[in-house]
């Protein structure tokens, strides 16, 4: 006897479920008041430097905290320990973070009423871009070490991001990156993608940053209360 | 690479879909993956064929359907293909896109072997939603 083979339609986003999931957290920060911001690049792009420069910044006059992603150690969150509230998630070899990472390290920080969040990612500009964190926005860092020509080769990553922060700026005038073409290469994918430039480690660009994440937090808050 | 993590959650999908089918009278199931996607098909298959054992689906074949890119313009409506991540309008300019085919993952379709219709009544929306 020969079955019949029937078809059962079905046409689902295989990544529905962690999509929901962090869309309900994405409204549960946005209700307590707190900005999310994943920080994604390539390893050694300056992340933490950027959030320790961050932290450095405000001294104490914006509520913030950390969860740091890492494949292995907990020198990242002993590093920006003396600065901000801070938790190391580590995955084992996994190349990207995934919300029940997020959430148990949420549930280790401290409580409190933060106003920013900042999850930094695993170092690598291809699987974190196909994974929401609950982040309100993402933001790419690319440094002047790297080239130029990268927003093209990681399209996902740039098309993903809201903002892109080049940092090492002091060192451009030792590497052959040109600033307009790194932007003009990432906004041929991400038309309104918001550039800034710093140098975490000479200082410079770090207020224009914070002042940037001061008025993503105000948008937010403002969705949030007309219902968006 | 991630593919192995989202094609577990593939499966886990292909078995409640198919509910109540029994995993061994699942013969095929149909996936898309778009140039936005975030995984590599060559990848998805070699996962696909590792993990099936794991749900009892080791008779199951997967089969992909490669889409292409495609957007609309926010600026002025129109519908077009995106090359090589070119999100620009050649109509009127505009680098305001919003991509409608190719960013996901999906899970498009299963099929099943049928020894008895009436018993596979239930409604896979239902179950899903």
């Amino acid at each position: 006897m020969t079955n019949n083979i029937r078809t059962v339609e079905v046409n689902r986003d295989i990544a529905s479920d962690p999509k929901r999931d962090a869309a309900a957290l994405r409204a549960e920060f946005a209700q307590q008041g707190t900005l999310v911001i994943n920080l994604v690049a390539s390893p050694g792009a300056g992340k933490t430097s950027l959030l320790e420069a961050t932290a450095k910044h405000w001294a104490g006059s914006r509520r913030m905290a950390v969860l740091v992603g890492d494949i292995a150690t907990n020198r990242d969150a002993e590093r920006l320990a003396p600065y901000t509230p801070v938790r190391q998630l580590t995955t084992g070899g996994a190349c990207h973070l995934e919300l029940p990472l997020v959430k148990r390290g949420l549930a280790e920080l401290p409580q409190a009423n933060y106003e920013f969040l900042f999850i930094e990612n695993i170092g690598n500009l291809v699987c974190p871009a196909s994974h929401d964190l609950a982040e309100h926005v993402r933001v790419v860092v690319l440094s002047t070490t790297e080239g130029d020509d990268k927003p093209g080769k990681y399209p996902k990553m740039f098309r993903t991001s809201q903002a892109m922060v080049i940092s090492k700026l002091d060192l451009l005038p030792y590497v052959p990156f040109v600033v307009e073409s790194a932007i003009a290469d990432a906004r041929r994918i991400q038309g309104n993608l918001e550039t800034m430039q710093i140098s975490a480690l000479k200082g410079s660009g770090i207020t224009d940053w914070c002042e940037w994440l001061d008025a993503q937090r105000v948008k937010m808050l403002r969705q949030f209360e007309g219902g968006i | 690479m991630h593919e192995v993590s989202l094609v577990r959650s593939l499966l886990s999908q292909v078995l409640t879909a198919a509910k109540p089918v029994p995993p061994d009278l699942i013969r095929k199931v149909f996936v898309s993956v778009g140039p936005l996607s975030g995984v590599e098909p060559l990848l998805v298959k070699q996962a696909f064929d590792e993990q099936r054992a794991a749900f009892e689906l080791d008779r199951c074949q997967l089969e992909i359907e490669e889409t292409i890119l495609e957007g609309m313009c926010l600026a002025c409506n129109q519908t077009l293909e995106i090359v090589d991540f070119a999100f620009h309008c050649p109509k009127c300019d505009s680098g305001a896109i919003r991509v409608t085919q190719g960013d996901g993952f999906f899970l498009l379709r299963l099929e099943v072997e049928e020894i008895d219709s009436t018993l596979y009544s239930t409604s896979v929306h239902d179950k899903l939603t």
